[in-house]
């Protein structure tokens, strides 16, 4: 069944090793190495406290809700954020001898949820402020504990892990942060399940179109022999993110918008919706190293040997 | 007319039926059951009683006090364990389905697309929503659409009422509804500022004495009110009960159904694919290609509404779709999944000829010759009479009792006249 996490993620890890020297020539190629951390890598103290912060980029410059951002897409066009939100699951601080401890969310509430799976939703946009429309508040931390020592660095997945995508959006027992009465906009109720991303931005060309990224799992069916809401998908569409080399107390993990939508014109609508068959999904899938093919046929996998260069570490 | 009471079939899905017939007191409420040496989707096949509503009768109380109304070979739907029927709730859920404050802006209720008097639907190709945005296909009628294994016209990622509703009432591609981020909770705000419906939330989910009304609550309700919009009771049904008789054309049209093989999508007794009920043993879940269009000679439909290919991803998949009930067919014009055809009798012709053939315009090819055609859609050869008749036998499907159920009517505009009533 590829809809769990789990087969993948072991396989992320044995091909962590072999990404970590290309990501750190991007890191430093970004500029954004900050302190590394070495060999020696950050202590985490005796109240285990660990707090990993996220930022929106575009290129090496941070931006927001009304940051009017340049040099977009194949034509170097400018846009505004409209909408930028994201989910972030299975957050694992790595140990210098390659071993892993999970993180334990700090709470679960509105944007966090702490169980066999944990689910936490990055919100970098606010309603109200420049283009954006949508989100009340802003959460950029995922804060919790691990077991005091040594790490280096920190891996994470990208989306809603399946044992919590496809929960009822509605059910009062479904953890708020995935519920369609707190996070409506994250609910992808047409695919039975919810959007990892909702990556929106508003172009400043003729007609303000908008060119966005609704990452999630699709091929999704229910069972209803069995009544079972979703009992499968074809495409999972979950990012690793892995970062080798990485110092929460000095970094931060940002979303580079110029860097998933490199291939974009903005001078026309560019909706990837992330249907199998949708020509305009193939620049931000490649940028994701997600396997994607329009014919229909991507498997919605992490691609063997290939890193994802949407996510990046920068100096705080 | 037969009835059957939900509480002889327990007021679950089949896990608690199964536990009555088979394996009483082996199964976790609400849950579904197979023997392991089964592969899942198939429920026991061979232990499995024939059904009797009046053996069944006998078989317990359970805790709803909900009556369905069906003929007696029919089976009742299956229901949600954690949304067991109950005439408070459906009742709260037919002033929910007209009340216009569900929509984010006030405009539009369920009701707004979905008119009694249609069999639920709108008249329109395309249904408009509630910030004028139209939607890439036809409201579908819900007659008996307690009944369907999924929902839409092809989303087998929906297979509950409960599912589909969360699509109209916070999607945004199209927009319908329109509940978002910025006014999900304003809308519950609204509902609660109405002095009726606390109480008539309390008595819907006596779980919760209190009458919260939350979306989960709504979208229940809602759908427990879907549920009880039963439509058995056409012309067809009264002589099927040896109460009525088919004229001389209305019979050669039935005769004509089945020869011509268009029951085998739109099988009996709700004249659609993918019927389910709680004796239902093998779940139809097909979808089919129907030849409308063949924009590139490979079978491609237009790209709004490609169908059953949008969810699977599956090439083969493109232009299927789920065949939807024909009880009520005569009230629900436009036809297909784009209203792409005007009446009944050009559906008729479309499917003697085995498809559709696009003369000109963006949309133009010959689903004659579609290779993702479904083998069933072929030329056949029907006179003009014999098409006649067909339409003579489809009327007898409406139902004119359920188009005019005061059960089912907009309580907000029901008597006394000219004020309009609250919950």
């Amino acid at each position: 069944m590829a809809c769990f996490s789990t087969s993948w993620f072991s396989k992320s890890l044995l091909g962590a090793a072999s990404a970590a020297l290309a990501l750190s020539v991007l890191l430093s190629a970004c500029g954004g190495g900050g302190d590394s951390g070495g060999s020696n890598g950050w202590s985490v103290d005796s109240s285990g406290a660990v707090k990993l912060q996220f930022a929106a980029y575009a290129g090496s410059t941070p931006i927001q809700c009304g940051t009017a951002v340049a040099g977009l897409g194949s034509k170097s066009s400018g846009a505004q954020i409209q909408d930028l939100r994201f989910y972030i699951s299975n957050v694992k601080l790595l140990k210098a001898d390659g071993s892993s401890v999970a993180l334990t969310l700090s709470a679960t509430d509105n944007n966090n949820y702490q169980g066999t799976d944990s689910v936490s939703l990055i919100t970098l946009s606010q309603t109200g402020v420049g283009s954006c429309t949508a989100a009340t508040a802003l959460n950029k931390l995922i804060q919790g504990t691990v077991p005091a020592g040594q790490y280096v660095g920190v891996t994470m997945t990208l989306g809603v892990p399946f044992s919590l995508n496809h929960l009822n959006s509605t059910d009062p027992a479904t953890p708020a942060v995935l519920r369609s009465d707190v996070n409506p906009g994250m609910s992808w109720n047409w695919r039975g399940g919810r959007k990892f991303t909702k990556v929106e931005l508003q172009s400043t060309d003729t007609g303000n179109p908008v060119t966005l990224l609704h990452l999630g799992s699709t091929g999704c069916v229910g069972d209803p022999a069995n009544g079972v809401a979703i009992s499968s998908c074809t495409a999972p569409n979950r990012v690793p993110l892995t970062f080798s080399s990485f110092n929460p107390n000095t970094q931060a993990i940002a979303l580079d918008v110029k860097s998933l939508f490199a291939s974009a014109d903005f001078s026309v609508a560019n909706s990837c919706m992330s249907s199998p068959t949708d020509a305009k999904c193939v620049g931000p899938f490649g940028v994701l190293a997600l396997n994607f093919n329009s014919d229909g046929t991507g498997t919605g996998q992490p691609i063997s040997g290939q890193t994802q260069s949407a996510f990046k570490a920068v100096g705080l | 007319m037969g009835t059957t009471t939900l509480d002889a079939w327990g007021a679950r899905w089949p896990g608690a039926w199964l536990g009555v017939s088979l394996m009483a007191g082996a199964l976790c409420p609400g849950q579904w059951a197979f023997a392991s040496s089964e592969r899942p989707g198939h429920i026991a096949p061979t232990t499995t009683p024939a059904v009797s509503a009046a053996s069944l009768k006998r078989a317990g109380a359970g805790p709803a006090d909900w009556v369905w109304q069906l003929p007696a070979d029919v089976a009742p739907p299956r229901v949600p364990a954690d949304n067991p029927m109950s005439p408070a709730k459906v009742e709260l859920g037919r002033f929910l389905f007209y009340d216009k404050r569900l929509s984010g802006n006030g405009t539009q209720s369920c009701g707004s697309c979905h008119f009694q008097r249609l069999a639920f639907t709108d008249g329109r190709a395309h249904g408009l929503g509630s910030t004028g945005e139209a939607h890439p296909r036809s409201p579908m009628s819900l007659a008996n659409a307690a009944f369907n294994a999924t929902y839409t016209w092809a989303n087998p990622a929906l297979i509950t009422l409960e599912r589909q509703m969360t699509n109209p009432v916070f999607g945004e591609t199209p927009v319908e509804m329109g509940v978002n981020d910025t006014n999900v909770q304003q809308v519950l705000q609204r509902l609660q500022a109405e002095p009726g419906y606390p109480r008539r939330f309390a008595t819907a989910f006596p779980e919760d004495p209190q009458g919260t009304i939350s979306w989960d609550h709504v979208i229940k309700a809602v759908s427990a009110f879907e549920r009880s919009l039963l439509s058995f009771n056409s012309k067809y049904d009264r002589v099927k009960a040896g109460k009525a008789r088919f004229s001389a054309p209305e019979a050669r049209g039935l005769k004509l159904f089945r020869q011509a093989e268009c029951v085998k999508c739109h099988q009996e007794p709700n004249f659609s694919n993918q019927f389910l009920t709680v004796a239902t043993r093998d779940v139809d879940v097909s979808f089919y290609n129907k030849g409308l269009y063949n924009l590139d000679g490979r079978g491609a439909y237009p790209a709004a509404s490609p169908g059953l290919i949008e969810i699977t991803g599956k090439a083969a998949d493109m232009g299927h779709y789920r065949a939807p009930t024909l009880r009520n067919i005569e009230v629900t014009a436009p036809y297909m999944h784009d209203g792409s055809v005007a009446t009944l009798q050009e559906a008729i012709a479309l499917y003697a000829d085995g498809g559709r053939r696009i003369t000109q315009g963006h949309n133009a090819g010959d689903g004659r010759a579609s290779p993702l055609k479904n083998a069933l859609v072929r030329s056949r050869p029907l006179s003009h009479q014999d098409q006649a008749d067909l339409l003579a036998f489809l009327k007898t499907l409406t139902d004119p009792q359920f188009l005019r159920d005061p059960r089912h009517a907009d309580p907000f505009q029901s008597p006394p006249p000219g004020k309009r009533r609250t919950p």
